[in-house]
């Protein structure tokens, strides 16, 4: 059966709602056994690509796990995401650009622009259900408060 | 027992004065503005790394105490700084945070200066043949500017000693291991802070905090000999924690933190295994070892309550992609925007800075003591370096940090 | 005629006390003197007891600036503490609300008892030699006192007592709060770009009433509405508008509003069908009751020209979801940020702040005099507005009409 375009825009949706939600292992089972995460951006003050996460499946897992021992920004993170562009690699793999806003609302319900970015996905078309193979959130905004411990 | 307005607003029942400082510190303009004249524009401070300027014509842009400067190297291979504003109306002449040029040329009428800040062009200048200036009278304000072990510093004091003199035996922890490599920057962040630069500076010579911190809780303040660790205090403010009294490294167990390893691989040459060590320069660079990685933090004081905390990662250059990526990995793994402990850092000066703004707590405590056997080394969670900062900070403003405000009435 | 410069910048041609100077909205000087001579020594309203019902229950909030948190401790008395650590001043407390068995700060991991006593200090042995001990590292403790359910506090240790304080000015709600089991069901907070006294102000002023569309239907078409006298306790700065002079109730006509009905289903024991009650408490709370719903209204300053507002209300505990949707439904339609007046009071005081600011406009007119009798004042008399300013002005130790030259007289 043939992943539709659909199908893998579910996919990337989902990744936000449950990040939102922060059902982490729900969010886990969204991607393959040895994926790889990254948050990454650009410095014009060092003229280079930087990255500011870099985690595999265990590394990840355990950030996940360590989170509700952790302290941390206070308030919630919502994510607005929209798919613009699903590129075919062959019949098992597929390129998504999304471009994704982070709006952050503190305890006392003030709402703000977080960040934005793009997530450029690798995604694995070859079984029934998609699944994301990378993610390397490229983020626009490189000023982000006192920071997080969560994914973007 | 809690306590009553009267018990709340006198001074913390301590052994000594030393013990404790004013939170005004931290928040009152008329301070702020004086420790830029008697602090800020005194000391030696620190800008960027050498990999950042490379090349002649390589520029870095920042301020100090408001002023725009931009930090160059010229034709001559020397490292120079220059405040960054055209000698003829003022404008800001590079814009840019960094970059490479081959001169400097304000947007504004076209003036342009060389890279050792000579005035080298002023269009349709026989304008000025009446009533001058002359191009010989423009050259742009130059800053002092030195290096110590491939850290770029600036001082606005030209009477200052030198920054070798300034940094003294304070850099015997970095200066050798610096010098083993040839390093180059591959992370940098900076964050808005709502605190004050001296809060976020003295978060990282704070090691009693440590508790706090999963990170550290898990892999550093249970480690066998973690106590055993003097405080180095070193004239001029500075000061360091690395080797035990015996010698011996101090070594952090990565591998107790969920999902980590531990850091015995891509060691920089001159440390241990999992070493960790950290020097505060005085007023406000703290240099990190984690093994494995290195970071310089330092931040831009803007108000009061506002400052701009910068972070590098160093690493080696020319290594490997893989060497790099696990390098990054693990630096980001504790600081930067998305690591763990650089944003709790950052939530413990803004909370406490929430406070003392409201005068909600006029006192910060500092009487933290653990002496050795020795009586005299103390142990990294006493508060000794933070006593010692203040008693700087005092020599310098002529005021003593635990009652700076009446000490000012006294004076008018 | 139009009036000139001078005209304009001159005191309005009324008696003294019928005015008073824009700068009292404006000026840093005289706000940061507010904070000192007035907010830190008058009682403030907090919370409703609803929202901290059980032994570790919290609300944290602010006060001239100060955090601070007020939590049921386990004797079940209601304290509240400076919300800072007594070692190096973190924000103990980060959250709105919630239950908490001790108060841990967050960044040495010190522990504070909901007494406000520190009862761990990580590592203590490192203040052996310096100090301080636990003992003498307890939170501040700021005065706390409930009254009909509504708690308050006050900085100053030697003010009134909360019910001396509040006085006769009870007499409005007291029964009322005394007969219902009331727990909150609605909270909003608004930062609003005017100062809090505008803010208080416009719910002791119904004058403003022409300007609602939900009073013009419902209250002014009727015949009685202007038989209601203001109560005034003339010592404490506080007023009240209830009962008409014939002890009647006054009955607000909710139908004449498109759409919706009359309130005389789940009316609150102690009101009438549509009745309207209203008490303000100098300096800045006010307690509303329209029949079926509470609503308390207060602000926090943080700076001359910047407040958050707060609107709570209140339903009757246990009571079933649809009535309490019905009731739910009544508040929202005249209070909350999706209101009709709600949202129409803010711009009025932002509207005002706006010309303030720049000294568009230098005297606020509260001239208005409607005398019904026995002394008293109609509802659309100034009458308690030039109260609360004679009040303002003898904790400032300044006249509201004139405070910046007295400033100048006496330096």
């Amino acid at each position: 059966m043939t992943i539709s375009d659909d199908q893998i825009k579910n996919l990337i949706y989902k990744s936000c709602r449950l990040l939102d939600a922060e059902e982490f292992d729900d969010y886990l089972d969204l991607y393959t056994e040895d994926f790889e995460y990254k948050v990454t951006n650009y410095s014009p003050e060092i003229k280079s690509d930087q990255e500011w996460m870099d985690a595999n499946r265990a590394e990840l897992k355990g950030l996940l796990a360590n989170v509700p021992l952790h302290f941390r920004l206070l308030g919630s993170f919502m994510r607005h995401a929209t798919v613009y562009d699903i590129e075919r690699n062959g019949a098992d793999t597929a390129n998504a650009l999304t471009y994704v806003t982070i709006y952050y609302t503190t305890p006392e319900g003030a709402t703000s622009v977080w960040a934005v970015g793009r997530y450029h996905d690798k995604i694995d078309v070859s079984g029934d259900t998609p699944l994301i193979a990378d993610r390397n959130m490229k983020l626009e905004t490189r000023e982000v408060g006192i920071g997080t411990h969560l994914p973007m | 027992m809690s306590r009553n307005a009267e018990e709340h607003l006198s001074p913390p029942k301590v052994a000594d004065g030393e013990s404790y400082i004013h939170a005004s510190v931290y928040t009152d303009p008329d301070l702020f503005a004086e420790e830029e004249e008697k602090v800020l524009r005194r000391t030696w401070k620190f800008v960027c790394h050498i990999s950042e300027v490379e090349k002649a014509g390589d520029y870095r842009t920042h301020q100090w105490t408001g002023v725009p400067l931009v930090t160059i190297r010229g034709n001559d291979d020397k490292v120079r700084t220059f405040v960054n504003t055209c000698s003829h109306r003022g404008a800001k002449i590079v814009r840019d945070v960094a970059g490479n040029m081959k001169h400097m040329t304000c947007f504004f009428h076209m003036w342009e200066y060389d890279l050792e800040g000579n005035c080298t062009y002023q269009p349709r200048e026989e304008g000025y043949e009446e009533l001058g200036p002359t191009k010989d009278d423009l050259s742009l304000r130059e800053i002092r500017t030195d290096i110590f072990a491939g850290l770029i510093f600036i001082n606005f004091d030209g009477n200052a000693e030198s920054l070798r003199d300034y940094i003294g035996e304070a850099g015997e922890p970095f200066e050798k291991i610096f010098n083993n490599h040839e390093l180059e920057v591959f992370h940098y962040n900076q964050t808005h802070v709502k605190g004050n630069w001296k809060a976020w500076y003295l978060t990282n010579c704070d090691l009693y905090h440590e508790w706090s911190h999963l990170v550290n809780r898990t892999t550093s303040v249970l480690t066998k000999g973690y106590h055993d660790r003097p405080w180095r205090i070193q004239p001029n403010g500075h000061g360091y924690n690395a080797h035990h009294l015996d010698g011996s490294p101090f070594q952090v167990n990565y591998k107790k933190y969920k999902s980590w390893e531990n850091r015995d691989h891509l060691v920089f040459k001159g440390l241990a295994p999992g070493e960790f060590r950290v020097t505060d320069i005085f007023p406000n660079l703290s240099v990190f070892f984690r093994a494995t990685c290195i970071r310089l933090n330092h931040s831009t004081p803007i108000a009061p309550g506002h400052c701009i905390m910068e972070e590098r990662g160093l690493a080696i250059k020319g290594e490997s992609r893989e060497d790099r990526r696990m390098r990054t990995k693990q630096f980001v793994q504790i600081w930067g925007p998305f690591s763990r402990n650089a944003s709790e850092d950052c939530a413990y000066v803004e909370a406490t800075h929430a406070c003392q703004e409201a005068g909600a707590n006029p006192y910060d405590l500092m009487s933290r003591v653990e002496k050795f056997e020795d009586g005299v080394h103390e142990r990294i969670h006493s508060d000794t370096y933070l006593r010692h900062f203040w008693g700087e900070w005092s020599r310098l403003m002529g005021r003593p940090a635990n009652n700076p405000k009446n000490f000012m009435e006294a004076a008018e | 005629m139009p009036r000139t410069a001078e005209e304009f910048l001159s005191p309005p041609s009324v008696p003294e006390d019928c005015y008073v100077s824009s700068s009292v909205y404006t000026d840093p000087d005289l706000y940061a003197e507010e904070e000192e001579k007035l907010l830190r020594r008058t009682w403030k309203f907090v919370c409703h007891v609803s929202e901290v019902p059980n032994i570790g229950d919290y609300r944290t909030h602010d006060w001239t600036g100060v955090p601070l948190v007020t939590v049921r401790s386990p004797d079940k008395k209601v304290r509240t503490f400076v919300n800072s650590c007594s070692h190096r001043g973190s924000r103990v407390v980060r959250y709105p609300a919630g239950n908490m068995k001790h108060m841990t700060c967050f960044f040495h991991l010190w522990e504070y008892d909901l007494y406000g006593n520190c009862t761990y200090q990580t590592r203590d042995e490192g203040y052996e030699a310096h100090g301080p001990t636990k003992e003498q590292a307890g939170l501040r403790e700021v005065r706390t006192d409930t009254f009909c359910g509504l708690v308050f506090m006050n900085f100053d240790g030697n003010a009134a007592p909360l019910r001396e304080y509040i006085g006769e000015t009870a007499t409005a709600f007291e029964s009322i709060f005394g007969e219902n089991d009331f727990e909150i069901f609605h909270l909003n907070r608004t930062h609003m770009k005017g100062n809090w006294k505008a803010w208080f102000l416009t719910n002791c002023d119904f004058y403003h009433e022409w300007g609602h569309q939900v009073n013009r239907s419902t209250n002014l078409t009727s015949p009685d509405y202007h038989d209601r006298p203001w109560r005034l306790n003339h010592a404490q700065g506080h007023g009240y508008t209830a009962r008409k002079l014939d002890n009647e109730p006054f009955v607000v006509q909710y139908k004449n509003y498109k759409g919706w009905k009359n309130r005389d289903g789940l009316v609150l024991r102690g009101l009438q069908p549509g009745e309207l009650v209203l008490t303000d408490l100098f300096p800045n709370t006010s307690v509303f009751m329209r029949t079926t719903c509470v609503r308390i209204n207060h602000s926090t300053p943080y700076g001359p020209d910047h407040t958050v507002m707060e609107e709570r209300g209140l339903g009757i505990k246990g009571e079933s979801e649809a009535d309490r949707r019905q009731r739910a439904k009544e508040f929202t339609q005249v209070w909350g940020p999706y209101s009709r007046n709600g949202a129409e009071d803010v711009a009025f005081v932002e509207e005002s702040h706006r010309c303030q600011e720049f000294g568009a406009n230098k005297y606020d007119v509260i001239s208005r005099n409607e005398p019904i009798g026995d002394g008293l004042q109609r509802p659309q008399s100034d009458a308690y507005v030039r109260l609360f300013y004679d009040k303002w002005g003898d904790y400032m130790g300044r006249p509201a009409n004139n405070p910046k030259n007295l400033m100048t007289a006496a330096e």
